[in-house]
């Protein structure tokens, strides 16, 4: 029986990430990049979205010479639904935040 | 190159020498399963890393621990392979590091504990009964020391090595073994304590340990007589070695890694 816990701000970041990228795959690296965040937090993210079915995961079929093929993740039907919850979930959040006066600090996950 | 390396040859046989003239049971105990890792990172380090940096090696060395393969249906996710890949694509050297770094707390830290925390409880509580029976049963002639001694390398050689065969995980292995090594300690220390207590009334000048006569004062004496911290810490050297090598056994079934993975 898998439990359900609320999701770091990091888990929102990955998926929200990967959800503005629907129709393309991304690399790892990318996300750590984008996201400001270290490899060590990203990667155990994409794994246990992995392992969920919530992200689905690839190797570049046709990777340059010298270089090995990367590794490429995005969002499966099951993530995108679960990205759709966090920012249904964001949305309510936001003017509940606005409404008791509380500041909504501009660090990683809050926006959502 | 080669002479910086000669002298750490040098130096860590003068240091075996000396730690095996001092204390040549622990020596042995610490550097059989040494050796093993060991050998186990040099001979399964994957190929086209030969001459990596120190990025690639660590993460070659981590992928290498954890040892999960993807398996034939796709379903199991080469995740080694997929940061060794990512790493390729780094080229600035503090990046490099840094992405190393983390990826090998990623691939170190994957979710395995609660399995392993699962066996190993098992491992121990299965011990500690049958170690109680035993003692109930009656002391005899040597105590219970020789079983404390020589039967958990058995169980935990099996458990290690039940563990990284049937998951292809040489890091399984090694963390239920290790686990159940510390969890069947608890379980000694507890049945110790308890049949020193249980054997103090019954028979006072009577070790649990070894049989032998001792002229215990109290019930605290005989406690901590079988149930001393330095006789728990021989224990456990003389354990670690054999979850090491059940790991590596476990892992010597597995097919060997793809290419050019």
């Amino acid at each position: 029986m898998r439990r359900s816990r609320k999701p770091t701000p990091q888990t929102i970041a990955v998926v929200l990430a990967l959800a503005d990228n629907p129709s393309g795959w991304s690399h790892g690296y990318y996300l750590c990049r984008q996201l400001g965040l270290k490899a060590g937090t990203v990667y155990p993210i994409l794994m246990r979205l992995a392992e969920r079915g919530q992200v689905e995961t690839a190797w570049e079929t046709d990777p340059p010479s010298g270089r090995p093929a990367r590794h490429l993740y995005r969002l499966s039907g099951e993530g995108a639904r679960f990205a759709e919850q966090l920012r249904a979930a964001a949305a309510a959040e936001l003017p509940r935040a606005s409404r008791s006066g509380g500041l909504i600090r501009p660090t990683l996950g809050e926006a959502f | 190159m080669i002479t910086r390396r000669a002298g750490w040859i040098v130096g860590a046989l003068a240091v075996a020498l000396a730690l095996s003239m001092i204390a040549p049971g622990a020596f042995l105990a610490l550097a059989v399963p040494a050796a093993v890792v060991g050998s186990i990172l040099i001979r399964r380090r994957p190929r086209g890393h030969e001459d990596g940096d120190a990025a690639d090696r660590l993460l070659a060395a981590a992928a290498t621990l954890t040892g999960e393969r993807a398996s034939s249906d796709g379903e199991q996710v080469d995740w080694g392979a997929a940061l060794r890949a990512e790493l390729a694509t780094i080229t600035v050297p503090r990046e490099r590091r840094r992405f190393a770094v983390g990826a090998a707390v990623a691939l170190l830290g994957r979710p395995h504990s609660r399995r392993s925390l699962v066996v190993a409880a098992g491992v121990a509580v299965a011990f500690g009964a049958g170690l109680l029976g035993v003692s109930r049963a009656g002391l005899g002639d040597d105590g219970l020391g020789s079983v404390t001694m020589l039967l958990p390398p058995v169980l935990l050689f099996a458990s290690a090595y039940l563990c990284a065969r049937s998951t292809r995980s040489l890091r399984f292995g090694l963390e239920t073994g290790l686990v159940a090594a510390l969890a069947t300690l608890v379980a000694v220390a507890v049945v110790y304590g308890v049949e020193a207590a249980h054997w103090y009334h019954l028979a006072p000048d009577v070790s649990v340990l070894d049989g032998d006569h001792v002229d215990f004062d109290s019930t605290r004496a005989a406690v901590l007589d079988a149930a001393h911290p330095i006789i728990l810490l021989v224990h456990l050297v003389f354990w670690s070695p054999w979850p090491v090598l059940g790991a590596w056994a476990g892992c010597r079934h597995r097919e060997p890694p793809p290419a050019d993975a």
